[in-house]
This record gives structure tokens, sequence and C-alpha cells, in this order.
């Protein structure tokens, strides 16, 4: 058999695979609205685990962190930096937010502040933010998937119908099973792509230069000792800025734990014990950037000069002679790093649309299966939009993706003080909102403005939390009553874990 | 005027949480920002940015990170073992 085709073949297998273990928990799950945007609240460690860990590390982490390791060397490092810390403020807060979430049946993150700072404005900014920024996410994890599958097939599946069969098939499991089929996909994706990661990571080194403490010391041997160097390289090739790096890891390790499509897992928890058990296991699977770092360390010397950089995963399967079967196990790995972000993107992205941006300037709510239905319409329209701009329209979403950590990091001042800080106040944290979105936004459309070259989100994270402590000493508190469920000691629901609640 | 109730400043823990638990996770918190701290400048310069000596095979620069990841990840299972009783 041909080789490219033993490997669409192995691709194709794992889809079939995916699109039955998507399909199938959706009998699992009530018909209700909290059954399909958080699983009934029946979410194990073990799936929690993994839809955790695998809608974090998405095509950019299979496809992007090696291109930046092979490019600018250490600077990719910073990717692992702030997951070391990034996650760490759910342990505290997801505890509350899913005891919040069942007693007042939240299922999104825009409802759990609208309801602390008694403002539906905030909840519409939110749903807006939202959907601007998943958009591009969306869209750069279909064309990664377009792409592996137009490459290993040698161009005879073009881009745009791989991206189609891949998101076809996320498609059809987020409509039918919602929530708890992102959950069964993400454990399978998930696991497979931890085993390539680590397989494909260490290979590599072993297989090129001997070993990858060899190939470090071959890498400096032969002048890249700078790039081993944190914080490495900028995209110039110079030196990178320790003022850019550190405020990159900061931004990013604030804004981590705040993505709304992560945030909103904290509902689907069966319980707090599985949700906090869940936090403290994440470094294992964040972990697994090494080996990803490591595949592009080993392109360096061995094939020099491959541009764009992001194409070196695909470049050094096509060069090594690694089994046809081999191949087809690492693109469908890295189908699964991009189809795992996608779908928990998507998912949230329609269930957020619908919750945030519609329902709560409805004069009337919709019953539980109007909502469902729009939410489902949702993730068609939000999967067509995301296609269109994957296939057809040449706008660079990269700049976008990583401009809008800076906005996401934004929600965290307010998730805080929602919790931490009684005195804060809804018009305080609009306002704060506000400012810290337009100020990020400001400075990543002009950086020749930043006083000093630090990532954006800085000024945007400065900006929020002063006006949202000068808003709110101003302003009027919230209600005692609802105070006290946020900063006050809320026994959980008496209601046994797995029962609907409206 | 504000409610007089509404505490001004901060409130890290609901009344009545026990001493010993606020003590778990105050020391939790400043093993967080101590880690934080050193991934980022000065720290990370300082004491974590060269390429060599190698460890287990990766740059000094890498196996740095890695091994805060391993503080941070011990940290979080005595703090998840001493709440989970």
């Amino acid at each position: 058999m041909d080789t490219w085709l033993t490997t669409v073949l192995i691709c194709g297998a794992y889809l079939l695979v995916t699109l039955l273990m998507g399909v199938l928990p959706g009998r699992r799950v009530t018909s209700s609205v909290a059954g399909y945007v958080a699983a009934d609240r029946t979410m194990n460690v073990v799936v929690l685990y993994f839809v955790l860990g695998a809608s974090v590390f998405s095509s950019f982490a299979f496809l992007g962190g090696p291109g930046w390791a092979y490019s600018r060397g250490a600077a990719a490092f910073y990717i692992l930096a702030y997951g070391v810390v990034g996650m760490v403020p759910l342990y505290f807060l997801g505890p509350r937010v899913r005891r919040l979430g069942a007693r007042f049946g939240f299922v999104t993150q825009a409802e759990l502040l609208a309801h602390r700072y008694g403002s539906r404005a905030l909840s519409a900014v939110l749903a807006v933010l939202s959907v601007v920024v998943f958009i591009p996410y969306l869209t750069l994890q279909m064309k990664g998937a377009g792409y592996i599958l137009e490459v290993i097939s040698g161009d005879r599946i073009p881009a745009w119908a791989g991206a189609l069969a891949a998101y076809g098939v996320v498609l059809v499991y987020v409509w039918t099973s919602g929530v708890l089929g992102v959950g069964w996909t993400n454990t399978f994706q998930g696991l497979f792509m931890l085993v390539i990661a680590w397989f494909l990571g260490l290979y590599l080194p072993h297989t090129l230069y001997g070993g990858v403490g060899a190939m470090f010391e071959q890498l400096a041997a032969a002048g890249h000792e700078a790039m081993l160097r944190a914080p490495g390289l900028d995209a110039a090739g110079q030196p990178w800025s320790w003022g850019g790096f550190s405020s990159a890891v900061v931004v990013s390790a604030l804004g981590l734990s705040m993505w709304p499509h992560l945030f909103m897992k904290s509902y689907a928890a069966r319980s707090e014990r599985d949700l906090r058990l869940t936090i403290v296991l994440y470094p294992t699977f964040q972990l697994f950037l090494v080996p990803i770092l490591l595949i592009g360390f080993a392109g360096i010397l061995a094939f020099p000069g491959v541009a764009p950089a992001d194409t070196i995963v695909p470049f050094l399967l096509t060069q090594i002679d690694l089994s046809p079967v081999l191949v087809g196990l690492v693109c469908a790995g890295t189908l699964a790093a991009s189809m795992s972000t996608g779908d928990a993107i998507l998912h949230a992205a329609a269930s957020i649309g619908v919750r945030d941006g519609v329902r709560p300037f409805l004069t009337r709510a919709p019953d539980d299966h109007t909502e469902r239905r729009w939410i489902r319409g949702l993730v068609l329209g939000i999967g067509a939009v995301a296609y269109y701009f994957a296939v057809a329209s040449d706008v660079s979403i990269v700049a976008l993706l990583l401009g809008s950590y800076g906005g996401v990091a934004q929600i965290f001042p307010l998730m805080v003080a929602a919790f931490y800080w009684p005195r804060a106040t809804g018009a305080g944290a609009l306002a704060g909102l506000v400012a810290g979105i337009g100020v990020n936004t400001l400075f990543l459309l002009a950086p020749a403005w930043r006083p000093l070259p630090l990532h954006e989100g800085v000024y945007g994270l400065a900006a929020n939390v002063a006006v949202l402590v000068l808003v709110s000493l101003a302003t009027r508190p919230a209600p005692p009553e609802t105070l006290a469920a946020y900063t006050g000691r809320l026994e959980p629901a008496p209601v046994a874990p797995g029962e609907a609640r409206s | 005027m504000p409610d007089p109730d509404v505490p001004k400043g901060l409130v890290l823990f609901p009344p009545g949480t026990p001493p010993a638990h606020r003590r778990r996770r105050l020391v939790f918190f400043m093993i967080w920002v101590v880690t934080a701290a050193a991934l980022v400048w000065p720290l990370y310069p300082l004491f974590g940015g060269d390429a060599f000596p190698l460890v287990l095979g990766l740059p000094w620069s890498l196996a740095w990170l890695v091994g805060w990841l391993a503080v941070i990840f011990g940290a979080s299972v005595w703090l998840y073992r001493s709440e989970d009783r």
C-alpha cells in the first residue's frame, strides 16, 4: 500500500473512533441546558483531567510550540512557564464557583459575574469578548487540522477538505452530546496526545543525535548556545528582552484559568473534591510540553532553514525514516490536539452566546428545550463562520490569538474581587473590565505607544485594577445577601450530584 | 453612603474558617508567589537562565522550570491531602 494511504487511513480510523466516543455519551445526560452545558455536574477526575489538559493544549502546542523552539530556542519555554502557576487560582476559585453554580443554576462564567455584580451589561461585554476571542482560536484549530492532513497526504487532500472532515466530526458530537461529548473525546484525545508527544520527543533526539543531552551539547558546540539561554530569541533572531518574556508569562498565567471554556468546566465537576484533585494533577499533563519542545530542538541542526518554523513537525515527519503507521499516529495526535481544543471552544462559544448574550435580555426566559435548541443552532453558526475564516480568508489570525490572551486576562481582577473583595461593585467591575480591554487593545494595535516594551496585557491589567478600585469605592456595594453567597461560608447545596437543577 | 456593614478590605476567608486551614492556605499561597517570581525577571535570569549544566539531558534553563513545576505539584499535593481529611 502507498505510504500516504496508510497514513491517511490511520487518521480516518482515529476520526471514526473519536466520532463514536463523542456520540455515545449523549444518551447519558438529561436533555436540559445543565446537561448540555455542564454535564449535569457529574464529571469525575479522569474526564476533568483530560478535558482540562487537552483543551489547553491545542494545535498551537503541537505545531507552534516546536516551531518556537526551532526558531527561537528558549523563548518557547514561556509556554511551559506560565502553565506552572496558571492553573492554581482555579484550586481556590473552582470549588466556590461549583457550589454557586449548583445553588443558582449557573453554567457559564459570565452568569456568575453578572449575578455577583448585579450587572446585565457585564454579561453582554463578557459574551462579546468570549466570542471575539473564540472565533480566531477556533479558526486556527481548523487551519491546523486541514494543514496536517494536506501535508501528510502529499497534497492529495486539500486543506479545506481536511478541515471539513475533522470539524465535521467535532460538529456532530458537540451537537449530539454537548459537553459530555467534549469530555469523552478529550479523554481519548488527551491520552493519545500524551503518548505521541513523549514518544516523538524522546525518539527524535535519540535517533538524530544519540540522546537528549547529546543533542543539546551538539547544539551548543555548533554555536547555538544563545538559543538555550533564557529567554531565547525574539522573532527577528535577536536575544529576547527579559521584560517581554516576563510580562508575557505573567499575563498568560493570569489569563490561563480565566479562559471561559476552561473556567466553566468548574460547573461540570462531580464534586469539589474531584475539581481540586484535577487542578492538583494538572502539572503532570503540563510536563508533556518538555518532549514537545524537544521535537523543535531536534530540527535545528538536522534540518536548518525550514520556513515557516511552524511547519517543522510535518517536515520532520516526511524527512525521517519512520514507519507509515507511526507517521499516521503522529498525525492523528496532531488532529487530536486541534480537535480537543476546538470542540471545547465551539461548545463554550455557543453556550456563552445564548446564555450570556441573548437570554438575559429577553423579557421572558425561554424554556429549557428551546434554549438548548438555540445553543445547538449557534454551534452550527459559529462553526460555519470559523470554517469560512479558516479556508477562505487570509486575515492574520495568529497575531489575533496571541493578542487575545491580554483580553482574557482582564477577567482575572473581576473574578478575584468577586470572591475576596466585598466592596467591589457592579459599576466598578464593568468600568474596570472596559478600561482593561480598551487599554489592552490600544497597545496591541499601536505597540509603539507602549511606555516600556512589555506585554500589552500588563497595561490593561494596571488600568483595570485602578478603575475597578476607584469606581467601586465611589459606588454602592452589592446587597448583603448577594455578598454573603460569595465571601461567606456557603454550605454545599443539599442536592445529590447528578441531579439537574433549573 | 456605602453600607457600613460591608468590609472595606479583602476578605480572604469566610468567617469561622479554622486557623489551621488559614495557615496552610497562606503557606501554599507564599509558595505559589515564590514560584511565580522564579519564572520571571529577576530570579530566572539570576539563577536559572544559563544553558549549562545539563540536568537529565535538559539545559539548565529548561530544567529550572521543570523543577518549579515539581515544586508546585508537591505543594498542591500537600495542600490537597491536608484538606481532604
